[in-house]
């Protein structure tokens, strides 16, 4: 019977690391044998095979026993957790808006555009990130010093009243942002083409005479739409930097705005294309109101925040 | 959904983990292999489940709390386990850091102490 101890220990020895194996496999041997003893003295005769197992049963399972020695009990301690979770959250809503742009995009421009867009299977890419955020998460918990992300400042809390844009808000445009960029830099493509009606379209050489001023943009609301998030205490500074970008913007399209044509068209359809211009024009001519519109109301809450601050104090 | 008895156990769980070290290094203060150390705690009425002993051992050496020797005994090699001096030290202050907490928690609940 004791070959069914043996392949016990052997069990549990397989998942123990080697400089302790024989010693820990030593010591459970001891137990097991002395608790074996102890039982046939009480009954006066050996332990039958049954009874052997249900002891082995017991004792515990292999994979448990050798477990409780390792040094790492956790993959994500408490302490690591909420910090997963808060990471998982912000990562997921990212994508998520990403993914949600893509699809309005796709729907917009029809179905047929969806299947030419270069950009991975949102499943995969959940699972990515999933696997990222915890990577990060376990690897601090393992190597890193967990306690260091419970520190906080107080005074980096964000304020308890006034209007300002929710965590949600700020990563869905966080998200938009970043496929923004995505596409303005190469990285991701929308078809323009319907091959049905052998419709083109192609940007007009006024957005590549633009370029940078629009690549600096994308990056500088990607920018502070991170800073809102990581420091929401810092309330001014965002204000202001929704204010200079809303300036920045409204500029680029004003001199946008100045070009006879913004789409070539292509195909039967071509002498449609001074509609598509028009449709463009109006769209311009809305988000500059809409930047300066943004602009004028983070000045004038900066305004509020300034004559409020001194009776709060 | 947990029953009363799920919560209850939970919670008595967590009441105990902390104090069976102390328990254990209390009982090693008299040197004790595993197999005779789990029947002097049960016997005085702390029962610990082997899976949890062991690995317990193996820290609190590792931690410098206990020193341990194999030698053969009953023909087997048995690995014994007895408090270190600093052990001693620590098992003192904990001692006193339950009999305060222990007045403290019996004074919340109005039983002398």
């Amino acid at each position: 019977m004791n070959d069914l101890i043996d392949r016990y220990l052997a069990a549990i020895a397989r998942e123990l690391p080697e400089r302790d194996r024989a010693d820990i496999v030593a010591e459970l041997r001891d137990e097991l044998m002395s608790g074996v003893e102890a039982k046939e003295e009480g009954l006066g005769r050996p332990l039958t095979r049954s009874e052997l197992e249900a002891a082995l049963v017991e004792f515990g399972n292999p994979l448990i026993v050798a477990g409780r020695y390792r040094k790492m009990q956790h993959l994500i301690g408490p302490q690591m957790f909420p910090f997963w979770w808060a990471g998982m959250r912000a990562t997921l809503v990212v994508i998520a808006a990403v993914y949600l742009v893509l699809i309005v995009l796709g729907l917009i421009l029809g179905r047929g555009h969806v299947s030419g867009l270069d950009v991975p299977d949102p499943l995969h890419v959940f699972v990515f990130a999933f696997g990222a955020v915890t990577a990060v998460c376990a690897l601090v918990e393992r190597y890193g010093r967990p306690e260091q992300f419970a520190r906080w400042r107080p005074e980096r809390l964000p304020p308890a009243q006034g209007k300002r844009a929710s965590r949600f808000e700020l990563l869905t445009e966080l998200g938009i942002g970043i496929v923004f960029l995505l596409w303005w830099t190469g990285v991701i493509h929308f078809r323009n083409t319907v091959p049905e009606i052998g419709l083109r379209i192609d940007m007009a050489p006024v957005w590549a005479t633009w370029f940078w001023w629009i690549l600096g943009y994308s990056i500088v609301e990607i920018g502070s739409n991170v800073v809102a998030v990581a420091r929401p205490d810092q309330v001014s500074l965002v204000r202001w930097m929704i204010i200079w970008r809303s300036l920045l913007g409204a500029g680029i399209l004003i001199g946008v705005f100045q070009a006879d044509q913004f789409v070539i068209v292509s195909g039967p359809a071509a002498s449609a294309g001074y509609r598509f211009d028009l449709g463009i024009r109006i769209a311009i001519g809305v988000a500059i109101t809409v930047f300066l519109a943004r602009a004028a109301l983070e000045v004038w809450r900066l305004r509020q925040a300034s004559y409020t601050a001194p009776s709060a104090a | 959904m947990p029953t009363d008895a799920d919560i209850f156990e939970t919670l008595r769980q967590e009441l105990r983990r902390g104090s069976l070290i102390m328990a254990v290094l209390g009982q090693l203060r008299a040197e004790h292999y595993g197999y005779t150390l789990r029947k002097a705690l049960a016997d005085a009425g702390v029962e610990i489940d082997e899976g949890a002993l062991y690995p317990m051992l193996r820290r609190l050496e590792a931690q410098g709390l206990l020193v341990s020797e194999w030698r053969l005994e009953e023909r087997r090699n048995k690995r014994f386990y007895r408090l270190s001096a600093e052990g001693e030290a620590v098992l003192a202050r904990l001692a006193d850091e339950w009999t305060r907490l222990n007045a403290s928690v019996d004074a919340i609940l109005g039983k002398p102490s």
